[in-house]
């Protein structure tokens, strides 16, 4: 029973989400809980929170793409891409600055424009992805309001080498070359990861806004100019085992991303096309210091990072620099109940020719305290998290969290388990939100959420079957939602809304054993209406109109599907992501239209030896040569492909 | 149960396809244009959704919005800089896409294609003198390179390009008096006035960079002096005879589009926008002081005070309306709000993103 039991749960974790990395044993049973991105679990105080890991089949099947193509394709989370030089997330209706990317201890997000760019973030480099639903900031701080990304290295502990090199092509010139070393003697490990991604994107469209008045012409098929995009980067880790469960690990991460902003349809259309560029350049460190070998367990980390962007190569680019560390000290207080204090700190240096002189830098400190407890032999786990923020000069709210799970049913093929959060979050207003000159405002207040999570998860395993269905229901109330509006001469920043988001997500997947093959599949679907409750001016005829309506790109729902095939060394798959028309500004006149895309790949895994694989890998996205926009007036690709090659030895 | 909601999911995934992919996109009515009817322009979004006209009827104080859409069945492309109506013509200065459009003032119909090209590179202003129309362009960015800008000429008969003046300066608003063309120059300290006939350029220095220019029914041009860093600004008179200046501090004179000047209906006020920070709301806000032509004074009481969002200042010239522009940001629709002569309230009426100045087509 207990063993049907195990078999059940790890089955249950194949499908797009893995959320099962560890387990635990009750005494029928076993829940594998934990989610375990870069040897840390994320939600081992956050039970009850929506927390996933995108599974490692549908990771590896398209590590090729960045970050925005596999969070559409696989996740509800919406995105808004100018042809993948520029993409946003939107969690849940949020804004882009209110998800939090965390790499080691680091938010990754700019310090001056609060987001990233998930163009820019290659799933090559990465051995895992966590997907956090809805508000932590009570675990990851300022900003995680609407979720939070984690970009996770896997230790391998090698003893020898091990490597790969790989090798992508595709449609409108796109070129990935990338490649890993691994190299170590079991306790002492050195990883190399690299990669050189470009892409003419020179696609074929139909621009509907060519016209020819006299003539009476209108549309007709373009070709996207001035869109390119070349991107690489390094991470190098060097890891140290001292003992088991007693490690020294450290990163560093070189980006270099550059791209020519794409020009919406209109422009495309201009023998004279404006060249603009972006270039960022990132240095990312950090250092991690942990010991889980007794009772009192203890992490130290700390790291640095500096950023700067650079618009058109102007000799004034926006530089941050920051330095990080954090520490933490976990004790296990009985079998069933722990607690873990810490603090994070960091120093924040900009070098930003428009904000005040006066600053020259700011510190921010966070304490926090968290417990877990459970009860009635493991059924019932329930957190409790308290953090509490300081920043110079600056007020950031107290903010408390708490989580329940209850396994309501566990039987011999099923199980079904009850989850529940309730917890605060804020964001810290960015550099430019509060210096910025002209326009920048030190007053403003913090954003603050408020996020309800109420979830169910069934699975189910009856040997050659299994399966998940997860329903989670959410709602989050920001307020103080910071926005730049016009003042007469010059733009500011002001607490201009608030916003309720609430909405329902189900997700489930299946996996088939028949005949030596699996079959995988699964749905994603989100409901998601998200609208203002208050606006800066209530008098305002236009502003309060859009009291209650859909917030712009924040389609009301989305929906995706997904099939595999592998047998043997082979593997096909299908995945179809539908988005209906969104609001793209506060007007009523101007949206995008619905769309739905298909896309496939195949793969095969060539073992020449033992230590010797080559894999081939292509994908066709877009299949139907689908017409839409993402941003409104920008084009998107149509049909593509792209193909790759992984030479793998160890 | 597993087998029912996936079902049921896939069920309401189809409902959600079928009945939600597109959204219908209504179309606004039509209206006879009369001697009482203008268009308010928005500028719309730069990176989103172009400008949009809003048609607005003088007697009833009312608005169509998206009013070239429904006439010409198709948006604008661009965003409109500035617009401007000589005889029976209004020409459009559009920018990104950068081009000069033109339209019939009677219907506002588009039937041609709009004049651009390489010598066409963010238009900002026109004036028309003897059927030549002076269109003042950057020419690229003036921000980083000041010796960008010149003044494009277009034959207003044939609509096509016949020449250009070097502008260095970031060439804005325009005006011409006494067979001078004088343009203020956005990135330099100086007004540039230019012989028409011969084409040979002098210079007006000021404190402070100039946006743009009003000629009063005397021949003689106000100019907004405005700073983006500095609290030097105020409003100069260039006699055009001498060519000489009078300079009138005034605070926070505005640097936003177009329509920061304006004279009242008979010439006796010009409105000047002005835009401060808010210690009370924690923002920027607006006013529209009066300045007196005959005093050369400020009067005591601002038009209007406080204003969130206030974009520009313009005047019916048919109706003697006073219209004070409120944007509400760049994705959110934004209002006109309608005065008497006399500043008394009238009422708030919406118009499209960005609204920043009005035309008549009388």
């Amino acid at each position: 029973m207990k063993l049907y039991s195990i078999i059940l749960l790890i089955l249950a974790g194949k499908g797009v989400f893995a959320t099962d990395n560890k387990y635990y044993i009750l005494p029928d049973t076993v829940h594998v809980e934990e989610v375990v991105v870069s040897g840390n679990s994320i939600n081992r105080y956050q039970v009850g929170a929506k927390v996933e890991k995108i599974e490692a089949r549908i990771f590896d099947a398209n590590s090729d793409a960045s970050l925005d193509e596999v969070l559409f394709k696989f996740t509800p989370v919406s995105i808004k891409t100018m042809a993948g030089s520029f993409s946003m997330i939107r969690f849940r209706g949020t804004s882009p600055n209110h998800t939090s990317v965390n790499f080691g201890g680091l938010n990754i997000n700019s310090l001056t424009l609060g987001e990233t760019n998930f163009g820019n973030v290659p799933v090559y480099l990465f051995d895992e992805l966590g997907v956090q639903y809805g508000s932590s900031s009570a675990v990851n701080g300022s900003g995680s309001i609407g979720g939070a990304i984690h970009l996770g290295l896997k230790s391998h502990w090698v003893n020898g080498i091990k490597g790969e090199v790989r090798l992508t092509h595709g449609s409108f010139g796109e070129q990935l070359t990338g490649f890993k070393y691994y190299s170590g003697n079991g306790k002492f490990e050195s990883v190399t990861r690299g990669y050189w991604y470009s892409k003419e994107n020179n696609f074929t469209f139909f621009n509907p806004n060519y016209r020819d008045v006299e003539a009476g012409i209108r549309g007709k098929t373009d070709v996207q100019k001035n869109a390119n995009i070349d991107n690489k980067g390094i991470i190098q880790e060097l890891n140290f085992k001292i003992a088991p469960n007693h490690f020294v690990k450290s990163k560093v991460w070189i980006e270099n991303d550059w791209h020519l902003i794409q020009q919406n349809m209109a422009t495309n259309l201009k023998d004279t096309l404006p060249r603009e560029t972006l270039e960022d350049q990132n240095l990312r460190v950090w250092i991690d210091y942990e010991n889980n070998r007794n009772i009192i367990k203890y992490k130290l980390g700390a790291g640095g990072a500096r950023d700067l962007s650079r618009y058109n190569n102007t000799l004034q680019p926006i530089i941050t620099n920051r330095i990080e560390s954090e520490g933490n000290i976990e004790f296990n207080i009985s079998d069933n109940s722990s607690v873990k204090a810490g603090f994070d700190f960091s120093r924040i240096t900009p070098e930003v020719k428009s904000y005040d002189e006066l600053l020259e830098y700011e510190d921010r400190i966070d304490l926090f305290l968290q417990y877990r407890h459970e009860l009635f032999n493991n059924k019932l786990r329930t957190t409790l998290n308290l953090r509490k923020g300081y920043v110079t000069g600056f007020i950031v709210p107290f903010t408390p969290a708490w989580g329940l799970s209850y396994l309501l049913y566990s039987g011999e093929k099923t199980l079904l388990k009850l989850n529940g959060n309730i917890s605060y979050s804020y964001r810290v207003p960015t550099f430019n939100d509060r210096f910025w000159k002209p326009g920048g405002n030190p007053n403003l207040k913090p954003e603050k959420g408020f996020n309800y999570e109420l979830g169910a998860k069934y699975s189910y395993c009856d040997g050659a079957k299994s399966g998940n269905i997860k329903l989670n229901w959410f709602y989050m109330d920001i307020d103080n939602w910071v926005l730049w509006k016009p003042g007469g001469s010059f733009w500011y920043a002001t607490n201009a809304e608030r916003v309720i988001s609430q909405g329902v997500e189900l997700q489930t997947d299946v996996t088939v054993n028949v005949f030596n093959s699996e079959i995988n599949g699964g749905l994603v679907f989100s409901y998601n209406p998200v609208s203002r409750k208050e606006v800066l001016n209530m008098q305002n005829i236009a502003e309060a109109k859009l009291i209650g309506r859909q917030m712009e790109y924040v389609p009301l729902y989305t929906g995706s599907a997904f099939v595999s095939y592998n047998i043997r060394n082979w593997s096909i798959g299908y995945d179809v992501r539908f988005n209906p028309w969104q609001y793209t500004d506060g007007t009523e006149e101007n949206f995008i239209d619905g769309y739905l895309l298909f896309n496939a790949n195949a793969g095969y895994t060539l073992n020449i030896s033992p230590i010797h694989i080559i894999k081939f890998r292509g994908h066709i996205n877009n299949i139907l040569n689908t017409n839409y926009q993402s941003s409104y007036g920008y084009a998107m690709p149509g049909r593509s492909y792209r193909i790759s090659i992984t030479y793998n030895f160890n | 149960m597993r087998n029912r909601l996936s079902i049921s999911a896939l069920l309401l995934m189809a409902v959600v396809f079928f009945s939600s992919c597109t959204k219908d996109n209504a179309k606004g009515a039509l209206t006879e244009i009369t001697p009482s009817s203008g268009i308010i322009v928005n500028f719309g979004q730069y990176n989103g959704a172009k400008s949009t006209l809003s048609f607005y009827d003088g007697i009833t104080q009312s608005v169509i919005n998206n009013y070239f859409k429904s006439v010409n069945d198709f948006n604008l492309l661009s965003n409109i800089q500035y617009a401007y109506k000589a005889d029976s013509t209004i020409y459009f200065m559009n920018n990104n896409v950068d081009e000069v459009l033109y339209v019939s003032a009677k219907d506002l119909k588009q039937v041609k294609n709009a004049i651009s090209g390489a010598d066409i590179v963010k238009p900002r202003n026109c004036v028309a003198y003897n059927n030549i129309l002076y269109v003042s362009c950057w020419d690229g960015e003036p921000w980083t390179d000041a010796t960008l800008g010149k003044i494009v000429k277009i034959d207003m008969k044939t609509n096509t390009i016949i020449g250009s003046i070097t502008m260095p300066g970031g060439p804005e608003g325009l005006e011409v008096s006494n067979g001078k063309l004088y343009a203020a120059l956005n990135y330099d300290t100086k007004i540039a006035v230019i012989d028409l006939i011969t084409e040979s350029v002098s210079y007006i220095y000021t404190p402070a960079k100039s946006s743009y220019l009003k000629k009063d029914n005397m021949g003689n041009i106000y100019v907004s002096l405005i700073s983006y860093t500095a609290t030097e600004t105020g409003i100069g008179y260039i006699n055009t005879v001498t060519d000489e200046i009078t300079v009138y501090e005034i605070d926070g004179v505005s640097t936003s589009y177009v329509s920061v000047l304006e004279f009242s209906k008979d010439y006796s006020k010009l409105y000047v926008l002005q835009s401060a920070w808010n210690t009370e709301i924690g923002g920027y806000s607006g006013s529209v002081a009066v300045f007196n032509t005959a005093t050369k004074a400020l009067e005591p009481q601002n038009l209007v005070s406080d204003l969130n969002g206030i974009n520009g200042v313009d005047v019916d010239e048919v109706g003697g309306k006073i219209m004070v522009f409120i944007s509400n940001g760049g994705s959110t629709n934004g209002i006109v709000k309608i005065y008497n002569d006399n500043g008394t309230y009238i009422k708030d009426v919406e118009t499209g993103i960005n609204p920043f100045m009005y035309l008549s087509l009388k």
